[in-house]
């Protein structure tokens, strides 16, 4: 059934209440303004208060509330969801931002480095997924994005632990859709290639020059913005997706192509 | 952290036994020295020191001296 507000605007998400993870920059805070604009009620999680606060403040509408929380902490994500669920009522969707990015040459690889990066970006996505699965946890009609990365779809010397790492949220995102779809949830991904963020301020550290000129020129569109990712993610949990789960919506500037 | 220690940590990305580097050497010289050891260091000043290192500055370096030159404070004698 489409609503009257879908009826003239697919892209609306009136009255949605929105979670959404690593909200305190880059492609969550993008995300978070975004959906404000187009009628969301937010969660916003992270895990500094302060950026929180920043992101809060430059949403449109009311009814926004910040979550500082640490999803690091794999084991206290199912009590603090509960408790969060009970305070704000069910969500109608969710965002996975959350995320970190290393260089890591395989000779160097630890398996702390291996937990570390597996901690955030695949063991707090499924745990986010378990808690959504809970009873009255998502309406009916929700759906659940998780930000993967072209990573986890073609290789990059130097990132096979942050590849391994999003390409587990795209096999997780293939099985939970199937999973989640009796009870009219659904789950996309999307991968993005390299966007403007405080990332890729990071990542440009471990390139010289010439690396970054041969990055850029792999997106024949160029460097995305964290905006750009935020259209898909807004794409993927409107009603304009309603006919769309398990699928990974590359936003690459034509990386993969 | 001592200059002693750090080298050890040198050798430790090297693969090297203990004791191998001793300050001196010229990077063109040392056996397995390469452009992911960049990488690594960067990592490693990040997580232990706190320091914002880049490729393009350590790509400068050309003996063990001037990597330990460019920790700073954060390697002394």
């Amino acid at each position: 059934m489409i609503s009257a507000a879908t009826q003239s605007n697919p892209m609306s998400c009136d009255g949605r209440l929105i979670l959404v993870t690593g909200a305190s920059s880059g492609i969550g805070r993008a995300t978070a303004v975004l959906l404000s604009r187009l009628g969301a009620r937010l969660l916003l999680v992270g895990r500094s208060q302060e950026k929180l606060e920043q992101t809060l403040a430059a949403l449109d509408g009311t009814g926004h509330r910040i979550e500082p929380f640490d999803l690091n902490e794999t084991e206290e994500i199912p009590a603090w969801f509960k408790h969060l669920i009970a305070e704000s009522g069910p969500l109608s969707g969710l965002v996975q931002c959350a995320g970190v990015q290393h260089y890591t040459p395989a000779r160097f690889i630890t398996v702390d480095k291996i937990n570390r990066m597996m901690k955030v970006n695949v063991f707090s996505t499924t745990m986010l997924a378990k808690c959504c699965a809970g009873k009255g946890a998502v309406l009916p009609g929700g759906s659940l994005v998780f930000i993967a990365s072209v990573a986890g779809l073609v290789g990059d010397a130097g990132l096979s632990v942050y590849a391994a790492s999003k390409g587990a949220v795209i096999a997780l995102t293939k099985s939970l859709a199937l999973e989640f779809a009796p009870a009219k949830i659904r789950v996309n991904a999307v991968a993005p290639g390299c966007v403007e963020t405080d990332m890729l301020d990071k990542m440009r550290l471990n390139l010289t020059a010439d690396q970054v000129q041969a990055l850029a020129a792999k997106h024949p569109l160029g460097f995305g913005t964290a905006e750009d990712v935020a259209h898909a993610v807004a794409f993927l949990l409107a009603d304009t997706g309603r006919w769309i789960t398990g699928s990974v919506l590359t936003v690459d500037g034509g990386y993969t192509a | 952290m001592k200059k002693t220690e750090f080298l050890k940590l040198l050798d430790q990305l090297l693969e090297n036994k203990p004791g191998t580097l001793k300050g001196a050497e010229l990077l063109l010289d040392i056996d397995g020295w390469d452009s992911m050891i960049n990488l690594e260091l960067i990592s490693l000043a990040d997580e232990r020191f706190g320091l914002v290192l880049s490729v393009d500055l350590l790509g400068k370096c050309q003996s063990i001296g001037d990597i330990i030159a460019m920790m700073g404070d954060h390697v002394v004698d």
